[in-house]
């Protein structure tokens, strides 16, 4: 935590600590317990965390923590709050987060012996608390029998600190681990440093026009071995609209970090150089100032929307500048209509579709009318349909507002459906290339830091088309050069697709599903699907159609309400969550949530573990698999120093080892840039083709369906819309529409071309996945 | 807007205009009394006058049925644990004996220890239909700006909120979790051992809760990055100004918080004793 941003009272992160803190110690109050031998105990899994919280986030957290969490707890269960409890929860918290300094527990600082220290003082805090403070408050409140209470109370000190005495110090123990090992190792591609041609700097002087300029800029976090950003020089104009593009790791979003102030005011680190934003010396100002100019877009609209309703959270920031109540509203109103809002602004977020859920953040920092808007990531939380339009929108408020527009993206095709007026590419914290759309396509730069050059200009290569004779090279609806089409047609003509169907087996069948959440819309009626040994299948379709649930049907999260479902010919519902799990593997979106060991190596063998396997065969399977997935060489390093695609990696690898016939992916390339992406989907296809795993991608991503499956099940609202291969689904307009996906790039140079859309997308994609084998 | 878990309904009584501040303050201020008051009638007279607001806020019976039964549960139990463990206490506290059932052994049932009881069942209900009366007629938005009213600072009221904004969140997260970590072969159902089950849920917290930290991380950015925390004062969209009505409720609570205290020095304590010839 930066000093400058520690004001009088609660740090702005304590109170996020209390507000989620809250929410655990509720849930967990209400659903995690476990009953022990006792009548009408139980061991109360929320004391554990609460204890963990308290050494983490200290005293005040920790006694409002206690007390609001465990209040809200009783009064939606009992009506009432049981009062004498609920401030002995809080008071225990209060007391146990009185060891923070004690523990040092920021520094991961603290062996055994401090450990044990801390656990024979917590029994003490636990007994007094329960056995002593509740039953007199008991006796006060309630006049309640002494014999009654004390007894009662005996009993709850002895199960809440077996909560605290073994869950805390689990908690405990894992976060110095992962404190302690975090910062001394490196990333496995920091150290490569490539060298690519100079940047094609557009060499300006510093003029008033210039609203956001770095010069000489360098930065290294505290928790990195070796600085992220090198000698960073880079002027953007008012009213410009940039697009920053890199691999993950390059350091673009520590370059939007920058803009916006959170480094060096809430992220800390070491720069040295000279960011100026708006005028303002970004090291000097102060981050709210700062935000006053930068309207940052955050990538996951699920932490930047922190209000109870959309118009709560437009109105966030004026709340902060305490605005009065009457021209907030005002100005709610006016930005809801601008971003078509307005239907929607007494609902809370999880009604709220992603794309409404991006708007809404939108409007939350246009309503500053800062004169920079930066967006990191806009497409990742977003279905096809809604990035188009997200896009679409962007570009409209630029030309309106005539904002500086700064994005950070790597998925560059599907920025390049409006224009922009520079890219700048970055690599292993440098700047690489910055120079106007035409110009960068010409060039191979994206190939060579390991980014995805869009889907039509790999076509105009593939048909040997000179880029350098082709005009508007960056607009897809404009681009031309003389005899485009007949070199296009020409190059179609000579090249034949022959059709790889596969022709297995039915593995995994579903008849006449009906399923429906309780108090839910009907999800499934009648649904039918035949699922083939090896096949590669894509499932995609608008959010919240079902994909998930489909999923989750067939991993036994959930049940069908009727219908069977059966694999190999075995009744699933005769097998439980587990025993399916041997068959069928289930890779969740977000790594992090699959994840509960704090070494590489633990976590994959946590399965056979579970299993009862030999050790002997475990260590055997688990190195074959960390080999398979290129994660042997960090078999001993502890995962929370891994990236998000090497934890989802680990998490890929800790489904395969236990030898599933089927692997779920949801979303496997989310978050992941073109390089690493290849690299897992070639991966994938290998295990497919050489163990005859069936795998089906839940997905988003269109080029991911294009060119890994082998068939696509397009889901609607009901049921399957179409089943058929990828291209082809990409061909009809209905169904893209209906299923919320997105036409490439592709698709729309052969329809002005008039070459056979399936065909040509079909040639390109072989075309290039040659590539990417050779 | 309607959050399943506070059970919020939003309709139109005046209970629903009544502000958030007001409706916390009737509550904390009519708890206190209740509790402390051992006084059955001035309780009674209480939890009559509350059940007849109660009607007013149009609440429907399956919206509190659930909690009805469990408080009933809950409250029956406590009163057969209180008379196992003290049978005559309400012979000590009123400090009279008026056998109805027993006579020499530990289990003897007396009309002190009836009344003491049923004085702990008014106790354990009376608070419920205010409580019911606050939770489902008030917007959990304007929660926040109410504590905020009541003189708790703005960062301890945006807590709470952010504690209601989350905890579907946090909800639906710990559900994948949860069965991700089934899947993988944790045993949490009755089937298996006690120490298995602690192990298997603290393998569950585990990744719950470091993620919760990453998250703390960047929902505090991106509220810093609205310049939450800039000024010591902070407004509030659903702010709801206090008018007569509020005004109004809050004369009714104090005067009846007053009529409670002057109880206290006419019976002379906490204690209502009818025993006392």
């Amino acid at each position: 935590m930066n000093k400058k941003t520690k004001r009088k009272g609660l740090s702005v992160r304590t109170v996020v600590a209390i507000g989620i803190g809250t929410a655990i110690l509720f849930l967990l109050k209400r659903w995690v317990s476990i009953p022990t031998f006792f009548p009408n105990t139980s061991i109360d899994t929320s004391y554990g965390f609460l204890g963990f919280f308290a050494v983490l986030f200290g005293p005040t957290a920790a006694f409002i923590i206690g007390f609001a969490g465990h209040a809200l707890n009783d009064a939606t269960q009992f009506g009432s709050p049981w009062w004498s409890w609920v401030f002995t929860t809080g008071l225990i918290g209060l007391a146990i987060g009185l060891l923070k300094n004690y523990l040092d527990i920021e520094s991961g600082q603290f062996g055994r012996r401090k450990i044990a220290i801390y656990n024979v003082i917590q029994v003490v805090i636990n007994f007094i608390g329960w056995a002593i403070v509740a039953p007199i408050l008991d006796m006060i409140i309630y006049s309640e029998p002494a014999t009654k209470v004390f007894v009662q109370g005996i009993i709850a000190s002895i199960s809440n600190s077996i909560s605290t005495g073994v869950i805390g110090t689990i908690l405990l123990v894992a976060y110095a681990k992962s404190r302690t090992q975090k910062g001394s190792l490196v990333h496995e591609d920091a150290g490569s440093q490539r060298t690519l041609k100079a940047p094609s700097q557009s060499a300006q002087e510093a003029t008033v026009d210039t609203v956001i300029n770095f010069e000489n800029v360098s930065f290294q976090y505290d928790s990195q071995a070796e600085p992220t950003l090198y000698d960073i020089n880079l002027k953007i104009k008012r009213g410009e609209k940039v697009l920053i593009v890199g691999p993950s790791g390059s350091g673009k979003s520590t370059l939007g970090n920058l803009i916006n102030g959170l480094i060096p005011h809430a992220i800390s680190g070491t720069l040295t150089g000279k960011v100026t934003v708006a005028g303002v010396d970004v090291n000097h100002a102060n981050l709210f100032d700062l935000s006053l100019h930068v309207g940052t877009v955050l990538q996951d609209p699920d932490t930047q929307f922190v209000s109870l309703t959309a118009a709560e959270d437009i109105a966030f920031a004026l709340e902060n500048d305490a605005v009065n109540n009457v021209s907030m509203k005002t100005k709610v109103k006016e930005w809801a209509a601008k971003l078509d809002l307005e239907q929607q602004l007494m609902q809370n977020p999880q009604t709220l579709s992603g794309g409404q859920k991006q708007r809404n953040a939108m409007a939350g920092v246009l309503i500053d009318e800062g004169e920079i808007l930066l967006f990191d990531e806009p497409l990742a939380a977003l279905d096809p349909a809604a990035g188009e339009q997200a896009m679409a929108l962007i570009n409209e408020l630029h030309q309106q507002l005539g904002m500086t527009v700064v994005m950070i993206e790597h998925r560059i095709e599907d920025v390049l459906t409006q224009p922009v007026d520079r890219i700048i590419v970055m690599s292993n914290g440098r700047i690489v290339a910055d120079a106007h759309p035409e110009d960068i396509l010409q060039t191979t730069i994206f190939k060579e830091v390991g980014l995805r050059e869009p889907l039509y200009i790999e076509a105009l290569k593939a048909a040997q088309v000179p880029l350098a004779s082709v005009k508007d090279l960056s607009d897809m609806a404009k681009i031309n050069s003389p005899s485009l089409g007949e070199r296009l047609q020409a190059w179609q003509t000579h090249t034949t697709v022959t059709p790889d169907k596969s022709n297995g087996l039915p593995l995994l069948t579903l008849e006449n599903i009906n399923f429906k959440y309780t108090n839910g819309p009907q999800i499934f009626k009648n649904f039918s699907l035949a699922i083939n040994q090896g096949e590669m299948v894509a499932l995609v379709g608008k959010n919240g159609v079902g994909k998930t649930t489909l999923s989750q049907l067939i991993t036994g999260f959930v049940s069908p309400n009727a219908g069977t479902i059966k694999f190999n010919g075995i009744d699933l519902a005769t097998l439980s969550v587990k025993e399916r799990a041997d068959k069928i593997g289930y890779v969740m979106q977000d790594p992090n949530h699959m994840i509960s060991k704090i070494m590489i190596r633990d976590e994959v063998a946590l399965g056979l573990e579970l299993r009862g396997i030999k050790s002997a065969e475990i260590t055997r399977r688990v190195d074959e698999v960390l080999k398979i997935c290129g994660l042997y060489a960090f078999r001993n390093w502890p995962i929370s120093a891994l990236s998000f695609g090497q934890k989802k990696r680990v998490t890929i690898a800790s489904i395969l080892v236990l030898k599933p016939q089927m692997i779920i992916l949801d979303e496997p390339t989310a978050g992941q840039d073109w390089a690493h992406y290849t690299e897992m989907m070639q991966f994938l296809k290998h295990l497919n083709a050489t163990t005859g795993v069936t795998l089906i991608f839940v997905t988003h991503d269109m080029h991911l369906m294009l060119e890994y499956a082998n068939r696509t099940i397009a889901l609607g609202s009901g049921g399957i819309l179409v089943d058929d291969t990828p291209a082809a689904i990409l061909a009809n307009e209905q169904v893209v529409a209906e299923a919320s996906l997105a036409q490439t790039s592709l698709y729309k140079l052969a329809q002005r071309f008039k070459l056979d859309p399936v065909n040509f997308t079909e040639q390109v994609i072989k075309y290039e996945m040659r590539g990417q084998n050779e | 807007m309607n959050n399943q878990l506070f059970g919020y309904d939003p309709q139109d009584t005046w209970l629903h205009r009544l502000g958030g501040a007001t409706k916390l303050l009737a509550f904390i201020g009519l708890s206190i009394i209740t509790m402390a008051s051992y006084d059955t009638r001035f309780i009674v007279v209480v939890m009559m006058l509350t059940l007849v607001v109660f009607k007013q806020a149009k609440i429907k019976w399956q919206q509190i049925s659930l909690v009805v039964k469990v408080i009933l549960i809950f409250s029956l139990l406590n009163l057969i644990t209180v008379y196992i463990f003290a049978p005559e206490y309400g012979v000590h506290i009123y400090g009279t004996r008026h056998l109805i059932l027993g006579n020499h052994g530990y289990f003897t049932l007396t009309q002190e220890q009836l009344f003491y009881e049923l004085n702990l069942a008014l106790k354990y209900i009376v608070t419920v239909p205010l409580a019911l009366i606050f939770l489902i007629t008030t917007n959990p938005s304007e929660f926040a700006a109410s504590l905020n009213r009541l003189g708790i600072s703005y960062r301890i009221s945006y807590a709470i909120a952010l504690a209601l904004r989350y905890i579907p969140d946090v909800q639906a997260t710990y559900g994948q979790i949860s069965l991700a970590q089934q899947a993988r072969g944790y045993e949490l159902s009755k089937k298996a051992k006690l120490s298995v089950r602690l192990k298997g849920v603290t393998q569950i917290l585990m990744p719950l809760i470091f993620s919760s930290l990453e998250r703390i991380d960047t929902i505090s950015q991106a509220m810093e990055l609205r310049r939450f925390g800039r000024n010591k004062k902070r407004t509030w969209y659903m702010d709801h100004k206090l008018s007569q009505i509020d005004y109004l409720a809050l004369l009714v609570v104090i005067i009846v918080i007053l009529i409670g205290i002057a109880l206290f020095r006419f019976n002379g304590g906490r204690f209502f004793n009818p025993f006392k010839v």
